[in-house]
């Protein structure tokens, strides 16, 4: 199972802060998303930061990079400063 | 004093309050020219006025409350106003921004700026409309709370801007801060002088109004600059829906949220006082400056009341830096606070170091990370100056210069650092060391925008960072003098990009932008010779221009800045400050994040010398007459 986390405006339009969920890849996990919650496309999804276990996934195999069990995945929408 | 250029009143007044003397401070069209407004106006005045024998609590220290051109001309995110003067924290200059409505007011009473001298014998408060200062008691107010204060002052002098102060500048804490309604000049002490002044509060009205010199072209470029604001992501979109809150979370996915006294950059709770949660569970609504399409404020109902919300900062320093994960707890004491009348930065920053002196049993006090219930009492204890509370309200680097810890003080020269930890934004940790008043985020430069927040270029690398954080901190000086949130320069980065942070187009931007230092500084030496337009992105300039009629582009905004921060940094320089003094604490250079891979410090020394000779100062930190002339603040004081 992947723990998916949403934060910044992308959880608010989501309305949930956590879902587990089983994929082997990132893209996997974005159309599975999607299907659940059919209002947040892909598209939006996508433009998210994402990382998995603390690490950004342009730092990985972006959009492919690969998932197991047990891994943690954050999607945080564009943040600004305070 | 009538200026020429338009969104100015043309005077400024200076009152003494010990002699009860009133006159018009001399300031001319080529001071505008030269130094625009606000903040760096403000350090024109203190670096012509005050000596080096001048201290913080002393008759001769100024307050120096300034508004820009823009402030109360309807513009996006310009009611702002400054507020100068030598910080009780740091001994050197200091000015904290402010949104309340005391700015607009004091333009409407006919006036650009208000310098406060002297110190009363009794508590006072002023009254300021159009041409005419009455000098009231104020031992009826003097111990009340800031929100009770400005009560009882509205009653007195109905639909007026006040400032104010309450028990904790009153008692000389030295990060007391200054109100405007909701609004504070938070940062640095300004309300331990104000307090030390005996001036309570001041009160301002009038019915003047600044005319620009091209109405209907300033109502066009304020009419974009709106809609741009209101389309881009973050202006639109995160500040309104989610606060300055809304960084935590990508602050500790990025490791470099200030947690358990800045020992770590990740904290466990982090979700429980996030910014999401905040508007999940006790967000009402969002709430502006004047004439701000941003409104980027909180009001949250906590104990069945409606009240203001905190800011990331707040939450930063009194809950991961101390480690406390209640979200109410932080809610409530915000309230507290801002009625004490401090900042809550440093009021977190050295409840965190007095926690990590008890830990290591340098100095017993009983205060614990992660056990808090008790401490709205210390708060009431510090800004009343009781018990353990008398020593706190003296800030970190004088708990640490009396207990030790130095090494874990955490506050560049003298104010206590903001909640992002630099060891994983290391720019950010240079912006910190050279900042002019010490610890902040935002005079620091605010690089962590780019090392992760918003862009992601490389946050541990050196290259480019001192090229970036001179030009970042050059615009923001010169954003704030004219009056205009510094949030309101978001619109100036591509949505483009912000919004797409894992486009082709974006990761090349990031990779490119270390790698850019040298074009970056050739604007920073010649703003003026390359970009002496106006950029799309960024209305500022256009609208100082439609405003005052002033010459004005994007190199010039540039220079303006580099000359403020130049000054400001020339005043400090006169009173002593020398390259020790651009300093961080030994745990963000010498000692990396307990199990953080990679394993980083901040590189500062590299990091420094090539911001010294970007700015042109010399290996001391200091400008270099060449410099001065080239900023024309060669021979510019009387
Ligand atoms: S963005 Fe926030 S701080 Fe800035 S003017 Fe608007 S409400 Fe005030």
């Amino acid at each position: 199972m992947i723990l998916v986390r949403f934060f910044g405006t992308l959880r608010l339009s989501i309305g949930e802060s956590r879902l587990e969920m089983e994929a082997e890849r990132i893209d996997q996990l974005l159309v599975k998303i999607n299907q659940k919650y059919n209002k947040i496309g892909i598209k939006q999804l996508k433009n998210a930061v994402i990382f998995i276990n603390n690490q950004n996934i342009n730092k990985l195999e972006r959009f492919k990079s690969r998932l197991k069990d047990g891994d943690e995945v954050l999607f945080i929408s564009a943040m600004g400063g305070g | 004093m009538f200026s020429n250029y338009g969104g100015y009143m043309g005077k400024t007044l200076l009152v003494n309050i010990a002699k009860r003397e009133v006159r018009e401070y001399p300031w001319t069209d080529r001071a505008r020219e030269l130094f625009l407004g606000g903040k760096i106006m403000a350090a024109k005045i203190l670096y012509d006025n005050l000596t080096v024998e001048t201290t913080p609590f002393s008759k001769d220290n100024m307050l120096v409350i300034t508004t820009g051109p823009l402030t109360g001309t309807g513009a996006p995110c310009s009611s702002r106003f400054n507020i100068s003067t030598l910080s009780p924290l740091t001994g050197l200059i200091t000015s904290s921004n402010c949104g309340g409505d005391f700015g607009l007011m004091l333009k409407k009473a006919g006036y650009d700026g208000l310098i406060i001298t002297g110190k009363a014998e009794q508590p006072l408060w002023l009254e300021i409309e159009s041409n005419h200062v009455k000098f009231h008691d104020a031992t009826d107010l003097w111990g009340e709370l800031t929100g009770k204060t400005q009560q009882l002052l509205e009653r007195k002098v109905k639909k007026s801007g006040k400032l104010v102060i309450g028990p904790a500048g009153e008692n000389l804490v030295r990060y007391a801060s200054i109100f405007s309604g909701e609004r504070t000049a938070g940062r640095a002490g300004v309300g331990a002088i104000m307090g030390w002044k005996k001036l309570k509060a001041v009160v301002v009205r009038g019915r003047e109004r600044a005319s620009p010199v091209n109405a209907n072209l300033m109502k066009k470029v304020y009419k974009k600059w709106i809609k741009r604001l209101q389309q881009h992501s973050l202006t639109g979109n995160q500040l309104p829906r989610l606060g300055t809150a809304g960084l935590l979370s990508s602050m500790n996915a990025h490791k470099i949220l200030a947690t358990r006294n800045f020992k770590y950059g990740q904290y466990k709770d982090f979700e429980k006082v996030s910014g999401e949660y905040l508007a999940e569970k006790y967000l009402i609504k969002n709430k502006g400056c004047t004439s701000c399409p941003i409104r980027c404020g909180r009001v949250v109902k906590v104990n069945g009341q409606e009240v203001k919300g905190p800011e990331l900062e707040t939450i930063g320093l009194l809950g991961p830096n101390i480690e406390n994960n209640s979200l109410k707890q932080i809610l409530q004491w915000n309230v507290l606070l801002d009625d004490l009348g401090m900042d809550s930065i440093s009021t977190g920053g050295s409840i965190a170091f007095a926690m990590e002196l008890h830990e290591k049993g340098i100095w017993k006090t009983g205060l614990q990370f992660g056990k808090t219930d008790h401490l709205a009492d210390i708060f009431k204890d510090i800004a009343y100056r009781e018990g353990i509370g008398d020593l706190l309200a003296e800030g970190t680097k004088r708990l640490a210069e009396r207990f030790g810890g130095k090494n874990f003080a955490m506050h560049s020269k003298g104010m206590e650092l903001a909640a992002y930890e630099p060891r994983g934004a290391v720019g950010q940790g240079l912006g910190y060391a050279v900042s002019n008043r010490g610890g902040c985020h935002l005079n620091a430069g605010y690089l962590v925008l780019l090392e992760g927040l918003s862009f992601d270029i490389d946050p541990f690398t050196t290259k480019a960072k001192a090229a970036l954080v001179t030009i970042f901190q050059n615009v923001m000086e010169a954003t704030s003098a004219a009056g205009s949130c510094i949030f309101s320069l978001y619109s100036m980065f591509p949505d483009l990009i912000i919004s797409k942070p894992n486009s082709k187009l974006t990761r090349l931007v990031n990779n490119l932008l270390p790698r850019m230092g040298w074009l970056v500084n050739i604007i920073n030496k010649y703003p003026t010779k390359v970009v002496p337009f106006d950029l799309p992105n960024v209305p500022l300039t256009r609208a100082i221009k439609s405003v005052t009629g002033l010459k004005m582009n994007f190199g010039k905004l540039l220079e303006i800045g580099a000359r403020g921060y130049t000054l400001e940094r020339l005043l400090n320089v006169k009173r002593g400050l020398t390259a020790l003094a651009d300093y961080l604490p030994h745990r963000l250079t010498n000692v990396s994040q307990p199990s953080a891979k990679p394993e980083t410090v901040v590189p500062l020394a590299k990091m420094k010398k090539e911001y010294y000779k970007i700015r042109g100062w010399d290996r001391l930190g200091r400008p270099t007459n060449r410099t001065l002339k080239k900023l024309k603040l060669l021979g510019v004081s009387k």
